[in-house]
Formats: structure tokens, C-alpha cells, sequence
């Protein structure tokens, strides 16, 4: 958004961009550093709903900082969640543009399941195993790009399985993220390899700070589900 | 207790012992017919791999969490009974000589380095070392002048235990976010990690360890009457117990270095095993060993089919149970 010079803190996880890590560190998401914050002076606090303390948030109004707290449940959201903070940022004009090339991008995102469909598993987390189930922004991503998610159906929307329910969902491709749940390796998916045997199902190591973060970034997670979705059909 | 009401409930545990072990081989999401059952029963008595996928989960998933769970579930009974015993204390259980925590300790550390060294031997290994190192430590702090009284060696797991506790907090605040779910979901119990190199090394251990205890249960029912008694009845009580929390501690440090800290079983199965075969600890510890490894495996298939959303952990089902149990237990005795 080009606001970067007006940013005075970000919280320990902020990598993206680079910049980032040398901005100054206010603390954890469900652990800010409030008095952090007020030191810095900051004009503006942006908080998310799910993520940030409510009981923060009020402390900061509180002290007379004033907090703009945004909520994205679904990938339109996330991209009205960018148009408001660039709108309170003061961000240039093109900003807005480049957010309505997403969105165009989005709308052109046709779902066709039906034949050939290809049945996906998502794992956001590989140790414990934890799937990306219905009403997350990947179910969205994978629906939208014609796949199904075989963890959709399941009781809540990040639900933890285990070697056997990932057999018994029968996925044709696994997403797993590489930089998370204390693994480097394939960890307890090689077992899942081992028993239905290597090649069964195609398992695609992917970053998980692209797949777990509601940004832009999200959109070229998108890209990289449609692109294996397409190749395996 | 009558004999007669004695013989009904061995062959009661006896019989939930079969049936909850056959639930557990045939209870999950992969769906598998009797036949594949028996293959892969075979395949894994004859050391040799399965042919189909459905026998391969029997052989590669379903046996080992069902034998970790009679181990897991039989060990920490059979602990529980001797420390009751051994400590004078009803609300004693296999942690008390901070096992648990040192274990847990190794765990979390076992986590942070994951990165780093790779593989997954060091979990256990972690934890193992962890959960012994810990009892040898309670053990030796409680000593005084070579003897050690219930009280202190109490007093001084408690204190451990905190300690131990406080290193976990500090190195979860440090450890990498992404690391986390992995060390809490291991804090609360997790049988699948099992696998069938695993329980092969686990078996001859434990059944060594049992049948030692076993062994030394006369010793424990003198002990019953008090140690002044039992010394002089010609029972080195010192050494016997000694030997009895060595023995205990390690079986303990090596069970939870697989299945992660599993609560309760330890102690309320063997006051639910007294009231049937009496305070014969030879009668005890036996049925302790079956009803505990039958407690946790039914526990565990219910820990597997209670949420259409994936399953929950072992120990939040044992301690779901144990914990009104472990109320009614203190409010009875104390």
C-alpha cells in the first residue's frame, strides 16, 4: 500500500514484506505489548477480530488510541479489509487499482466440479495434522478453483486428524505447509504414503505464511492450487 | 471380599480387557473387513508386510495403537497401585516422582530442536530421559542420611513437578508459534504415534517390568502394615523401595515417551480394583493391569469417534472420566 513509512510497529509474526522484521516488534497476536504500543505514539492501531484481545483493543481506545478493526471471513472480504486500511492509511490511488485487479481476478474464478473433479486435502498444520475444513478462506480457494475439499464436510473448519482419517478421505492431492509443526520433512504423511502405497496421492509441500495469512498473498496460494488441481486432472 | 466375588470380577476385566481390544482393532475411519483384520494380525506376528491397504492399516496403525494403549493403560495402573502403596497416599499416581513433568520437559525441548536434528527418535528419546532423570533427581533430593520418608519424597515431586512445570511455560514462550500445537497435543496424550518398531521394544519392557513387580508383591502386602513392621519381618524396606520406584519410574518414563502424558488412569483405576479383589497385591496389580489397559482403550476409540470433526485427545477423555473420580475418591478418604 505504500504506507510503509508511516508503520511504527508490527507484531513478532509480520515477516512480509522484508521490511518488515525491521520494524519495531509490539509482541504476539493474542499477546500485544500494550505498553509498546503506547510508547510508540501510534495515530492508528489495526486489529483483527479473531485474532487481537478485545480487552486490548479497549485498554488502547482507553489511552486514546484509536483502533480500526477489521473482520474478513471469505476472500472478498480479505479484499475489502485491504481497501478500508488503505483508505484510513491515505493510500495513492493505484493501491485501489491493483485491489480491483484482484477482485476482477476473483470474479473470474469459475467453479466447475462435476467430472474429473479432483479431491483435495489441505493441512495447515502437519504435527498434530490439522486440515483446513469448511468456511476457511482454502475451502473457498479450493472450491473456487474446481477442486473439492474432502475435509468440507467435517464438524468444524480446522479439524485435527490422523493418519487414518486422512486415508479414509481418500484425497487425490495433500497440501501440506513445509515451514510449520516442528517437521522439515514429510513427517507422518510418509506413513500415509507408506501404507496406500507412493504415488497414490500427489503430496505438494507449499509455505505456509502465504496459505495462512489474509493478504494478497493469498491470491498467489490460489494460483498455486488451481495450477497442481489442473495438472492432475 | 469373597472368593467367589473375586473370580467374577477377574473374569469380568478379563473379558472387557478382549472386548476393548477388539473394538479398538476394528473402531476407525478406514474401512476394513474381518478378514483384513486377521491379516494384518498375521502379518504382524510373522514380522512380515501386509498386501492390502486395508491390512495395512490394521498392521501399521491399528495394532500398535491398541497395544500401546494395553501397555500404556496397564503400566500406569500397575504404577499407580505401587506408589499407593509405597508412599501411604490414595491420590498417589506413576507422576508423583515428577515424571510427568521432566518427561513433558524432554518433549517441549524435543519440539524446539525439531528443526534442527530431524528425525523422529528424539521425541521419545527426549521425554524418556527427561522422565527419568527427573525421578532420579526427586529421589535423590529427598534423601536424608540414606532414608526417605513418604512425606518428603511427596513434598519434593510436588516441588519438581512446579519446577519442571516452569521450564515448560518458559520454553513454550520461546518456541517457534508453528511448534506448539505439536508439544500441547503430545501434553494431553497421543496414541497414534505408535508404530510397530515402537511397541516391538515396548512389549518385552513392560512385561519384564510387570513381572517383576509382580514378583515383589509380597513385599508390598507387609508393607500394608507399616514399614517398622515389615523391616522386622526381615524386609529391607529401604532397598525394596528403592528398587520399586527405580522400577516404576523407568516403566512410567519409558510408556509416556510414546503415548505423551496420559492422567487418571493411574490413579483411579486401582482404587476401583481394591474394592473388588481386596489389598493382595498380587491380586491387585493384576487387575489393575487389565481393567487400566482396558479403561484406556476404550477411552482412546471413544477419543477417535465422539467428534465428526477428527479426534480428540486421549488424555482429555481419561481425564474427563477420572477427574469426577478422582473428587469422589478424595471426598471418601480423606
Amino acid at each position: 500500500m505504500r504506507a510503509e513509512k508511516h508503520v511504527v510497529g508490527v507484531t513478532k509474526f509480520c515477516n512480509y514484506p522484508e521490511d518488515a522484521r525491521r520494524i519495531e516488534n509490539v509482541g504476539g497476536l493474542f499477546d500485544p505489548d500494550l505498553e509498546k504500543i503506547i510508547s510508540l505514539y501510534p495515530d492508528l492501531v489495526i486489529a483483527t477480530k479473531d485474532g487481537n484481545p478485545w480487552h486490548a483493543v479497549n485498554f488502547l481506545e482507553n489511552a486514546g488510541i484509536p483502533s480500526f478493526v477489521i473482520n474478513p471471513r471469505n476472500m472478498e472480504g480479505i479484499l475489502r479489509s485491504m481497501e478500508s486500511i488503505a483508505c484510513v492509511a491515505g493510500a495513492p490511488g493505484d493501491v485501489f487499482e491493483r485491489i480491483g485487479v484482484l477482485r476482477e481476478k476473483l470474479t473470474r474464478q469459475n467453479p466447475s466440479p462435476g467430472e474429473g473433479e479432483v479431491r483435495v486435502l489441505f493441512l495447515v498444520s502437519q504435527n498434530p495434522m490439522i486440515a483446513a475444513g469448511k468456511s476457511t478462506y482454502i475451502d473457498e480457494m479450493i472450491f473456487r478453483v474446481g477442486g473439492v475439499n474432502v475435509a468440507g464436510h467435517l464438524g468444524s473448519s480446522y479439524p485435527r486428524l490422523e493418519i487414518e482419517d486422512v486415508l479414509s478421505l481418500n484425497p487425490d492431492i495433500v497440501f501440506w505447509v513445509s515451514s510449520m509443526g516442528g517437521t522439515t520433512g514429510k513427517g507422518q504423511l510418509q506413513r500415509v504414503e507408506d501404507i496406500i502405497g507412493s504415488g497414490t496421492i500427489e503430496f505438494i509441500p507449499v509455505d505456509s505464511d502465504i496459505f495462512t495469512r489474509p493478504g494478497p498473498r493469498l491470491f498467489e496460494g490460489m494460483g498455486t492450487i488451481e495450477k497442481n488441481i489442473r495438472r492432475h486432472k | 471380599m469373597g472368593k467367589m466375588a473375586q473370580r467374577i470380577f477377574f473374569l469380568t476385566a478379563s473379558l472387557l480387557f478382549l472386548f476393548s481390544c477388539i473394538l479398538s482393532l476394528f473402531v476407525g475411519p478406514y474401512e476394513v473387513d474381518y478378514r483384513e483384520v486377521v491379516r494384518g494380525l498375521h502379518s504382524f506376528l510373522a514380522f512380515s508386510q501386509a498386501d492390502t491397504p486395508g491390512a495395512r492399516v490394521i498392521l501399521e496403525l491399528r495394532i500398535p495403537r491398541t497395544l500401546l494403549a494395553i501397555l500404556a493403560g496397564g503400566s500406569l495402573a500397575v504404577g499407580g497401585a505401587i506408589f499407593q502403596t509405597v508412599l501411604g497416599n490414595p491420590l498417589a499416581d506413576p507422576y508423583i516422582l515428577g515424571v510427568s513433568g521432566g518427561a513433558a520437559v524432554g518433549a517441549v525441548i524435543s519440539f524446539l530442536l525439531s528443526g534442527t536434528l530431524g528425525g523422529e527418535i528424539f521425541l521419545p528419546l527426549f521425554s524418556f530421559l527427561g522422565a527419568t532423570l527427573s525421578a532420579f533427581a526427586v529421589f535423590a533430593l529427598a534423601g536424608v542420611s540414606g532414608k526417605r520418608s513418604k512425606g518428603r519424597l511427596i513434598l519434593t515431586g510436588v516441588i519438581v513437578a512446579a519446577f519442571m512445570n516452569a521450564i515448560i511455560l518458559l520454553l513454550i514462550s520461546v518456541v517457534p508459534p508453528g511448534k506448539i500445537p505439536g508439544a500441547l497435543f503430545w501434553l494431553m496424550g497421543d496414541l497414534s504415534t505408535a508404530t510397530p518398531g515402537s511397541i516391538r521394544l515396548l512389549i518385552p519392557f513392560v512385561l519384564l517390568s510387570t513381572l517383576l513387580l509382580l514378583f515383589l508383591s509380597r513385599g508390598l502386602d507387609v508393607m500394608l502394615l507399616g514399614e517398622e513392621t515389615a523391616q522386622q519381618s526381615g524386609i529391607d524396606v529401604e532397598k525394596l523401595k528403592t528398587f520399586l520406584f527405580i522400577v516404576v519410574s523407568c516403566l512410567t518414563g519409558a510408556i509416556v515417551s510414546i503415548s505423551g502424558l496420559i492422567g487418571f488412569v493411574g490413579l483411579i483405576i486401582p482404587h476401583m480394583v481394591r474394592k473388588f479383589t481386596g489389598s493382595l497385591h498380587r491380586k491387585v496389580l493384576l487387575g489393575s493391569f487389565l481393567l487400566g489397559a482396558a479403561f484406556l482403550s476404550v477411552s482412546d476409540v471413544v477419543s477417535r469417534s465422539v467428534l465428526s470433526s477428527g479426534t480428540m485427545p486421549v488424555g482429555a477423555i481419561t481425564a474427563l472420566i477420572g477427574a469426577p473420580f478422582f473428587i469422589y475418591i478424595l471426598r471418601r478418604r480423606l
